[in-house]
């Protein structure tokens, strides 16, 4: 109690010193609750299933004779099927859709989902979803049944009950025969409906399809198994290696809870960011030390003002240890007290927090994490009372005007930090802004994709549709795409492995997109010509004997002159044109080989060029031809913008964590400078009285500042550089890091601390010196 | 040279008005040196600090040179720092950091006085008060009569026209403070024009006047 009573004595005569302590510590936590909870859900995913060490999943890894290596993350149904028979080790397996995309219907009501999916009934064997409603043994055992999350169920049916209930899906009806918990967010297996998979673990085993396959096995030692599969895999496969030719097919065993981080794979869901999770670690951490420091500093100032209170004390028969244990008991409860702040915060905040980090929190999946926290808090406070402890037994009455090497050293460290993460903003900044405004080699703008719908029936033909949009008033051009020819998002694009051999008799590989065209696309999207010339409709051997392939194409072959040469296909293909390089893809990849055919299929994409206000003439267009059909459509320069929305969230993220880190390094250093100022008081009532102007007085106290700042920055460069230059590594095509970028860098850093500093100084600089300068 | 008319300098607190100089009228004369005398909490050295321009008065007049220096800004005080009025203090105040040599020079450097002059001129200081051998010192290796020594050095570097010096004894023992006065009065026969306050009645007989100063009020004012 006589702690408190005196901790809150203190507080009310240092109310400054009180308010930048909590402020600055609270803040910290708060990012640091966060960032925990964020490299937390990074680091488990997937291990909430109890026997998340049992399962594994079936990949498929294709090596070329060139030794080229593909890796997928799908496999073969039939072939799990042989395994679980051949393998007692193997409990339970499971085949999963790929995610889809579908409208479900109930009563009328749509509800659009992207994430469906086809299992089989064993998923529930293999995972555990624990079941809100309904008999989990029966789920999907049935054909035509459903099973649903909570939170869609209650999206559909309301308060209603949902079991038995119909939902209509591409016009079949389903029924729904269970509802479980939602899943968490840290799984790579989203799913929010799931429905029976048409899989019945028969079937040839070269009828392969996008599944996923599970296992989930006796125990967690997988050597054996691993022999076995390796074993099956030469014997079944033995005909189809035959068709394979000289590709190696082999089956391998990935660990559940290693699929998160490993982006080797192809076919694979979305994957956690490792070096985002390392960065904002070190931020958090850092953000955390510096806010360390402040406290620090400031305890010791503030205890330098009451020597002569623990003097008394001790004259008066008070050990050293009790003042030690005096301030550490004051140390914890300050830390505490932030700590309470900042879950207040958290609290508050963690919606906000959900939407930036993309997770979905709950507020009691936070606060579970209370007792752990105030577990760090009372060992922080222990650890943060220490150093002003035994610093203030130790310096007894001695007064220094400046600050101690300590204190010093601390400043210099924060101002690194600071500099550090401005340097990497304004490049992150620069970087995403380069890639958003780079020259891509065609022209996005005013270009309008609609999609067509993939039906064959509803296919008007492409005549009439070229009738009926290019006589529309506005459009100014307009082309047919197909195999995805969505530009930005090349995953739809027709995609071939290539490995042959380049003129040289030389083993290339590369992966090769190959969509179709018509004859206005190039021109359409303003794509330049370098070489040859562009198809023809009026050429009938364009149709299917001709290519059109960009620079990059004819590097990788070492063509000198591509023009005329025959691709190996069939019918084999002339190429007839070369086009200058352009970004298909967001600018964190390399441009690809690319290789244009003439449309042979039916069209799905319909690129115009068109005044965005005529979108609604369109749009009724569209609908007078396809009445049942959604009008489908973007716009390509918001969509080629979209590709860097991860980007310019990391720096979203980035940017929080350094001006919150600026912020606290300010009030530490303001703290710091006002007790600075107060022991520097009487020299400058001095230095004022024999004429000093309170210019040069202001010039003076900040010499120190800008001297501190300046060593800040020396030390901070090489390292903002480096790993700034590490950073940049995982773009194809990067800014260059210039000079100034860090010169600016430590400007602002200067600029900040001065701004800071300055305040106290003109006060200290402005003050009559007749109140310092009276007689002690 | 200093006219002080009607001089109030006053607190307000809730209920009342604490008057610490009520009514001053002083003149002083450019080469005359007085002695500020009186009590613990009369006044004397808010009157000195309001001399100094370090205080100013509630109400009153004060002409410095016949310039109404009641009513100068903060930036022409400065200017009167620079090049009219010398300060000394009881606690000495020399900047602990900076060694004899440096606190001597630190008006100078105020004054924007060239390097080599101002070595000329410290050496010249420093020669006469025979402290050469002291110069690369820092205060705390120095005596209290030592460093007083030091402070009227800075004081009078800049050749100031006035010599303020609040109780610049009062730290010393006898022998000191002797020494610290016969250099104040051989300045005083120099031509510097001094105000000094002090409570030893010894000390008040350098001077060539008593100004005697009772709660905030002149009580006697003669000449020795």
């Amino acid at each position: 109690m006589i702690l408190i009573n005196n901790l809150l004595r203190i507080i009310r005569k240092n109310k400054l010193d009180f308010f930048l302590n909590l402020t600055g510590l609270s803040a910290a936590m708060v990012i640091f609750i966060f960032i925990s909870l964020y490299v937390e859900n990074e680091m488990t995913y997937d291990n909430y299933h109890p026997d998340a060490d049992r399962i594994f999943r079936l990949t498929t890894s294709l090596t070329s004779p060139a030794g080229q290596n593909t890796h997928m993350a799908l496999a073969n149904p039939p072939f799990a099927h042989i395994l679980k028979n051949r393998c007692p080790e193997i409990g339970e397996y499971v085949c999963i859709g790929a995610e889809g995309g579908a409208t479900l219907t109930f009563e009328g009501n749509e509800f659009k989902k992207t994430d469906l999916r086809a299992a089989n009934s064993s998923i529930f064997n293999v995972f555990s979803y624990p079941a809100v409603l309904g008999n989990p043994s029966e789920f999907l055992k049935s054909p035509n049944t459903i099973v649903l999350t909570e939170t869609l169920a209650k999206n559909i049916f309301g308060n209603s009950p949902p079991l038995g209930q119909k939902i209509t899906i591409d016009k079949k009806d389903y029924e729904v025969t269970g509802v479980i918990k939602d899943l968490p967010t840290n799984t790579d297996l989203q799913f929010s409906a799931l429905i029976p998979s048409d899989f019945d673990g028969t079937g040839e085993l070269v009828d392969w399809g996008d599944y996923y396959v599970y296992l989930k096995t006796t125990t967690s030692d997988i050597s054996e198994l691993k022999n076995k599969i390796d074993l099956l895999t030469t014997e079944k496969y033995s005909d189809l290696q035959k068709t394979l030719g000289e590709f190696q097919l082999v089956h391998r065993l990935q660990p559940l809870q290693s699929i998160h981080f490993d982006n080797s794979l192809l076919a694979d869901s979305p994957k956690g960011n490792k070096t985002m999770v390392y960065t904002f670690s070190v931020a958090g951490l850092l953000i955390l030390i510096i806010a360390g420091i402040n406290y620090n500093n400031l305890t010791i100032a503030q205890l330098e003002k009451r020597q002569k209170e623990f003097s008394i004390r001790k004259t008066i028969g008070c050990g050293k240890n009790r003042i030690i244990y005096n301030i550490i008991g004051e140390s914890v409860l300050n830390i505490i007290l932030a700590g309470a702040v900042s879950v207040l915060m958290v609290t508050l905040l963690f919606q906000s927090f959900n939407a930036l980090f993309d997770k979905a929190f709950h507020l009691l999946s936070i606060l579970r994490l209370l007792p752990a926290m105030l577990f760090v808090f009372i060992i922080l406070g222990i650890f943060s009372g220490l150093y002003p402890a035994f610093n203030t037994i130790k310096s007894s009455l001695i007064k220094k005007s400046g600050f101690s090497r300590f204190g010093k050293s601390l400043v210099i460290f924060q101002n690194v930090v600071a500099i550090i993460m401005i340097a990497g903003l304004f490049i992150i900044w620069n970087q995403t802004h380069f890639m958003k405004n780079a020259e891509l080699g065609f022209d996005k703008e005013q270009l309008i994709v609609v999609e067509i719908p993939p039906e064959p029936e509803k296919f008007p033909g492409k005549e009439v549709l070229r009738q009926e949009f290019s006589t529309l008033p506005g459009i100014e051009n307009f082309a047919f795409g197909s195999g995805g020819t969505n530009l930005g998002s090349t995953a739809n694009w027709m995609k071939a492995i290539m490995a042959v051999k380049d003129d040289e008799g030389n083993d290339v590989q590369f992966v090769l997109n190959q969509p179709q065209i018509d004859e206005n696309y190039i021109g359409l999207l303003g794509i330049e010509i370098v070489e040859g010339r562009n198809f023809s409709g009026n050429n009938p051997g364009d149709a299917d004997k001709s290519a059109i392939i960009n620079e990059t194409y004819a590097r990788i072959m070492g063509w000198n002159e591509p023009l005329g040469k025959i691709l190996d296909e069939t019918p084999p293909q002339k190429i007839i044109g070369v086009v200058k390089d352009f970004h298909f893809n967001a600018l964190n990849n390399p441009i690809e080989p690319l290789k244009f055919t003439m449309l042979s299929r039916q069209p799905s994409y319909i690129f115009l060029k068109a005044q965005p206000e005529n979108l609604k003439l369109i749009q009724q267009k569209w609908e007078s031809i396809y009445p049942d059909e959604p009008f489908e459509f973007q716009f390509m320069d918001q969509h080629m913008a979209g590709l860097y929305k991860k980007n310019e969230k990391e720096m979203a993220i980035f940017s929080y964590l350094t001006i919150i880190a600026i912020i606290i390094s300010c009030l530490g250093l303001y703290g710091l400078a006002s007790h600075f100022m107060i022991r520097r008081t009487k020299e400058v009532g001095i230095r004022k009285v024999n004429g000093a102007t309170v210019r040069e007085v202001v010039k003076l106290l900040n010499q120190g500042f800008v001297q501190w700042v300046l060593i800040a920055f020396v030390i901070a460069t090489p390292i903002a550089y480096y790993a700034m230059n590490n950073w940049l590594e995982n773009f194809a095509y990067k800014t260059d890091l210039r000079w100034w970028i860090f010169a600016l860098a430590g400007l602002l850093a200067l600029g900040i601390a001065l701004l800071t500093v300055s305040f106290q100084s003109y006060k200290a600089a402005t003050k009559n010196p007749i109140e310092s300068l009276r007689y002690e | 040279m200093i006219k002080l008319k009607n001089i109030d300098k006053y607190y307000d607190s809730r209920f009342q008005r604490t008057f610490i100089l009520k009514g001053v009228d002083l003149e002083v004369k450019q080469g005359e040196f007085v002695t500020i005398m009186g009590p613990s909490g009369a006044g004397k050295s808010t009157l000195l600090n309001i001399i100094g321009l370090l205080d100013e008065p509630s109400a009153g007049e004060y002409y410095f040179w016949d310039e109404p220096a009641h009513q100068i800004k903060e930036k022409q005080k400065v200017q009167y720092h620079r090049s009219h009025i010398g300060f000394i203090f009881q606690a000495f105040h020399l900047i602990d950091e900076l060694n004899v040599y440096e606190n001597i020079e630190t008006p100078l450097v105020y004054r924007s006085v060239k390097g080599k002059e101002r070595k000329a001129l410290v050496a010249d200081l420093l020669d006469r008060f025979n402290m050469v051998a002291k110069k690369d010192l820092f205060p705390n290796q120095l005596s209290g009569g030592q460093q007083q020594l030091v402070a009227i050095a800075r004081a009078i570097i800049g050749n100031p026209k006035l010599l303020l010096a609040d109780e610049p004894t009062g730290n010393l023992h006898s022998e000191q403070g002797e020494m610290i006065m016969k250099l104040l009065k051989k300045l005083n026969e120099e031509g510097m024009t001094i105000i000094q306050v002090t409570h030893n009645e010894n000390y008040a007989g350098y001077g060539t006047r008593i100004v005697k100063l009772i709660d905030g009020v002149i009580e006697e004012d003669f000449q020795v």
